[in-house]
């Protein structure tokens, strides 16, 4: 039996609207068509990794080809999903981005020492942020190979 | 605490200690003039010798004229003072040894004759505590970097006196009975440790009294403890003293109810000191603790500045751009004018966060001081600036490799700002000119950043430094004014100092010092 191409999707956990908006508009202006999931807090982004509570139903073998985090979230901040998601061996290869308007170097360290892949100050400058939107797109969807499912225990 | 200006308490002690043996000096020539006994003696069997009187009036005079703190001196006069005592009290010593130098002799022979057996003349410990204050006044008037010495040599002379003293005081003969030469007479005893503590207080560079005179608790308890120290023991030796005597107890006696006595009082002063510090370190701990959390506040605030300000101004841009770029249709000129202002204020106020924060930052930073070459960070600066705008033609004169110890990347960013600023404001010059190296200033060597560009009027000047601060609108000149305040915060971090000269359409220079400690130097 030949497993069905799953589709590729984007996390993106954003509890700000705005900045929601603002991500979206860069993805779907962005030159890949992929879908994209939206979560508001960090609690929501564990739930739907792991196919629990709202997101019961959900196929819990589909997971995120790259999750955009941004680190002050509600209930779970950024680093608290990230551990999360690196204690779970069923998420603990996806490419985690942190995505933030932060440029602290305490944050930048704590991100990498839990295990983020990337590290990316949201610019204020509109041409600049949904330039580096799109940059992350292209290289997370097309460029970066996803590690291969597990065979076998 | 400067150290060269000791404090005004401290000038005034040594001011009146210091003429206090002239007063004595003078009672006692007069008791040899008119021949009363009463003020050459004080009612003690010995007098105070006319020379000795008359090397009190000289050492007064020289330690009153010694330039200290706020008040002019005359320097010449102390040193000859200094000079002429410790000459007599040598030639006195010498006549010791047979070689004869009477001054006094030749003024006063009948009535320094009248004790046959011991006629008076100065005291050898008189005159070797003499020849002490008269060097160390010597050094003391001549500014030599000998201040230690000149306060062993006058606590050396004090320390004569008092136990001359002290033996009035115990009406023990035998202490201040030198061999079978004259003792020291009471009033000289006490001129001399006059003398000796209005000179040690008179030395602004007494480190021996200045660590006393501070207002820190070592400062503190050692003004507390020291008259303690003096007057106990004293008083101490005295009872025993006057107790045996009396033959209240034997001599045996007499020296265990002393020792006890000293045990009890040292422990009671150690025990009071102990109370004293715990008292101050744990005010200090308390204060440590509060600095501690004031800086993690201010931490969490900047934090919270970093990503919650920039934020909304993300979404002020981003929505004016998405209006501009795919509702174009149907706005109008006007409106998209508007939209346009709105991106470039957003723009501006996200810089002048980051110029915030990166001055927050500064403060938190450890320096990390070595020696660095300005001339360098100066022709990086101009080099960025030349590639930004290739067709500008600045002339830049730069002294070369002008070194100055600091953390490199703080004063990259006092160069860059300083270099930025002479290119931004001299930009509509003809033949702009940008000036670096390092000159002699009224304040003494600074290093200088001079450009030939639009000035400012002096008036103005002061409110240079302060963030937010601009001198000139943002249409002539853009910018953020945070610049200067981010250069002055670092020149302080080094101890340093900025200033500067301009004249509206002339140009401006700035200077500026730095004075990193070398404790604060980090070998390469």
């Amino acid at each position: 039996m030949t497993p069905i191409n799953p589709p590729k999707i984007i996390l993106l956990v954003e509890d700000n609207p705005d900045d929601e908006e603002l991500t979206l508009h860069a993805l779907k202006k962005g030159k890949i068509k992929n879908d994209i999931v939206v979560v508001r807090d960090g609690q929501e982004a564990l739930d739907y990794l792991f196919a629990q509570n709202t997101y019961a139903d959900r196929d819990p073998n589909s997971v995120p080809q790259v999750i955009l985090l941004d680190l002050k979230l509600p209930k779970l901040d950024g680093l608290e999903v990230l551990s999360h998601v690196r204690a779970n061996p069923k998420t603990n290869n996806i490419p985690v981005v942190l995505l933030t308007s932060s440029r602290e170097e305490r944050d930048r360290l704590q991100a990498y020492e839990n295990g983020a892949n990337s590290f990316v100050c949201k610019p204020v400058e509109t041409a600049e942020f949904i330039n580096s939107i799109q940059q992350l797109q292209v290289y997370w969807m097309l460029i970066n190979e996803p590690a291969p499912p597990r065979t076998g225990p | 605490m400067a150290v060269d200006s000791p404090p005004r308490p401290m000038i005034k002690a040594s001011r009146t200690l210091a003429v206090l043996p002239a007063v004595i000096g003078t009672l006692t020539l007069l008791g040899w003039q008119l021949d009363l006994p009463l003020l050459r003696s004080v009612g003690q069997p010995v007098a105070m010798n006319p020379m000795t009187a008359i090397l009190f009036i000289i050492a007064s005079c020289g330690i009153v004229r010694l330039p200290i703190g706020p008040k002019k001196g005359q320097i010449l006069l102390s040193r000859i003072a200094g000079i002429s005592v410790s000459a007599f009290a040598a030639a006195k010593l010498f006549s010791l040894f047979g070689l004869e130098f009477s001054l006094d002799r030749m003024m006063y022979t009948a009535q320094l004759s009248e004790d046959p057996v011991r006629p008076n003349q100065m005291a050898p410990n008189t005159a070797i505590a003499f020849f002490m204050l008269g060097i160390s006044l010597t050094i003391t008037s001549f500014q030599l970097k000998r201040a230690t010495l000149s306060q062993a040599f006058s606590l050396g002379s004090a320390y004569i006196g008092f136990q001359s003293l002290l033996g009035y005081l115990l009406g023990t003969p035998a202490i201040f009975d030198f061999a079978s030469f004259v003792p020291m007479a009471l009033n000289t005893s006490i001129a001399m440790v006059s003398a000796s503590v209005g000179l040690l207080l008179a030395d602004p560079k007494a480190t021996f009294v200045i660590e006393l005179t501070r207002d820190l608790a070592g400062g503190i308890l050692g003004r507390r403890l020291i008259p303690v120290a003096i007057i106990v023991p004293i008083g101490i030796g005295a009872l025993r003293y006057r107790g045996q005597e009396a033959h209240l107890y034997s001599s045996e006696v007499g020296v265990t109810l002393m020792i006890t006595a000293m045990v009890l009082t040292l422990v009671a002063l150690i025990w009071w000191a102990a109370k004293h510090l715990n008292r101050y370190d744990s005010t200090l701990h308390g204060i440590m603790k509060d600095l501690g959390n004031l800086n993690r506040e201010l931490e969490t605030f900047s934090y919270s500045v970093s990503h919650d300000l920039r934020a909304p101004l993300r979404s002020i841009a981003g929505f004016s751009t998405i209006l501009l770029e795919d509702h174009s249709s149907q706005l109008s000129e006007e409106a998209k004018s508007h939209l346009n202002r709105i991106n470039t204020a957003s723009t501006r106020m996200s810089k002048l966060i980051d110029g915030l924060l990166d001055l927050s930052r500064l403060s938190r930073k450890g320096l990390q001081v070595q020696l660095v070459n300005l001339t360098r960070i100066v022709e990086t600066a101009l080099a960025d600036l030349r590639s930004s705008a290739p067709d500008k033609q600045v002339t830049a004169d730069l002294q070369s490799d002008v070194t100055a110890w600091g953390d490199p990347d703080l004063l990259a960013i006092v160069v860059q700002n300083l270099v930025g600023n002479a290119w931004k404001f001299s930009a509509n010059k003809t033949d702009p000119k940008i000036e670096f190296g390092i000159t002699q200033t009224p304040r003494g060597p600074a290093y200088f950043v001079r450009d030939n560009g639009a000035g400012f009027d002096m008036q103005h000047a002061r409110n240079l430094f302060g963030p937010f601060q601009r001198l000139h609108t943002a249409k002539e000149f853009e910018g953020t004014g945070i610049g200067l305040a981010t250069v002055q915060r670092i020149i302080s971090r080094h101890h340093g100092s900025i200033w500067a000269e301009a004249e509206p359409q002339k140009g401006a220079t700035f200077y500026f010092t730095l004075e990193p400690s070398k404790s604060e130097r980090t070998l390469p």
